[in-house]
Order: C-alpha cells, then structure tokens, then sequence
C-alpha cells in the first residue's frame, strides 16, 4: 500500500511546481511527466511550470518577454511593409 | 550530412507557427515569411570552420531569430504558449517526450474502472486525478 500523506502534503501545498515531490519519485521521472503530475493534482499552477520547463530545456531568452525598440522593427519595414500598433484600451503613447 | 539537424529545426518551427493560426485567427505566417527569416538568420550566424561549432550556432540563432519575430506578433497571453510549443516540440522530436506522455497531457487518461480503484486502497484524491496519474 502507498503512503498518500507526502503526496497529500505536495499537492496541496502552496507552490508544488517548485516543491520536490515525495519519495523516490522526483529522480525517477522526468520534467515532462512532472509536468502531467502537476496538470492532474493543480492544474492552476500549470502555467508556472510551463515556464519553468521552457527555462529549463532552453534559457531564459524564450521566457522573458522581448522589449521591441523602434529601430529594431522600423528596418523591417518598407513601402509595402507598414507597421501597425494595436494598442490596448488606456495606452497612450503620445 | 550534419546540415540536415538544421533543416529539423526550421522545419519543427514553422509547423509550431503554422499551429499558432488555430489559437487565435492573426496569427497566420506564411512559410515564405519564415524561409526569409531562416534565410536572414542563416546570413547573420557567425561563420566557423568546424562545422560542429557551424551547425549548432546555426540552430541556435535561427530559433531565436524565428522567436523573436514571430512572437512580437502574439498577443501577450499567448507569449508563453508560444514558447512552450516550440520546446516541446524539439523534445518530442528528440523523443525526450513520448508520444503517450504528450497525449495524456493534451487529453488526459482513459478513466480507471472500479476494480482498479479498489485495489488502490482508500484515497484523499478524486477519481479523474487518480486516472490521469495511473
């Protein structure tokens, strides 16, 4: 018979997509499955352990958002390539 | 032929692009404005006579040429979904993830019986929870 108290413990603590998972279990399976652990017990936090998992397998490059500076994106443009800026409601870049 | 990783590489991204256009209608891109990014990027990597160190600096400046400019194009809430598909994408093409894992994470498990159930012993966690991790 399995113990479910440490895994009662893990999945219903605060942050258990940082928290080390009970037993034996956190060397054996991989962050992918970790990943499955998590959308089945907190599905909540899933979006924290996307991150996490992306920083990860690949760096922080592809988890921190981009900042785009006018000249970075005005060389893309050309007479048949305009640029359009959405803006969200209350931005005021003037 | 070493050069063929690379071409994995481009190929894996533009099908995670081609993906986006399901999340949300605006975020159709063209292959061929992918094949000028791919080709921008490959004009932009640092040249190097041993084509190992050619072949990965390659792959790392076209995913990230590709991301960026794809990614400025995305609203901010799908920034992450973005990155995400594209990393597991690579590890599914790597067979980091299998695709039974992918599978159970996109849809879940098929539910375990009863019988199952009871053989597990008396349990805190609900039914669907216990099926996902069985």
């Amino acid at each position: 018979m399995i113990n479910n108290k440490p895994w009662l413990a893990w999945a219903t603590c605060d942050n258990p997509q940082t928290e080390k998972l009970p037993g034996e279990w956190d060397e054996k399976i991989n962050s992918f499955d970790k990943l499955i652990l998590l959308k089945a017990y907190r599905p909540e936090k899933l979006s924290f352990a996307f991150q996490n998992y992306v920083l990860k397998r690949m760096g922080k490059f592809y988890v921190e958002g981009q900042t785009v500076t006018m000249e970075a994106v005005y060389s893309d443009t050309d007479y048949k390539t305009p640029m359009i800026f959405i803006l969200s409601t209350g931005a005021d870049p003037t | 032929m070493g050069y063929k990783r690379v071409a994995v590489r481009g190929s894996i991204l533009y099908f995670v692009i081609a993906d986006m256009a399901r999340i949300n209608d605006m975020y159709q891109n063209s292959l061929e404005y992918v094949k000028v990014l791919f080709n921008k990027a490959i004009d932009i990597t640092a040249k190097s006579e041993v084509l190992e160190t050619r072949l990965s600096s390659l792959i790392d400046i076209i995913t990230k040429t590709i991301f960026t400019n794809v990614s400025r194009g995305l609203f901010e809430r799908d920034k992450l979904i973005f990155s995400f598909l594209i990393c597991t994408s690579i590890d599914r093409n790597s067979s980091l993830i299998t695709p039974v894992a992918w599978s159970i994470m996109l849809r879940g498990a098929i539910p375990i019986s009863d019988a199952q159930m009871a053989k597990m012993g008396t349990n805190p966690f609900p039914k669907n929870i216990l099926s996902d991790i069985n």
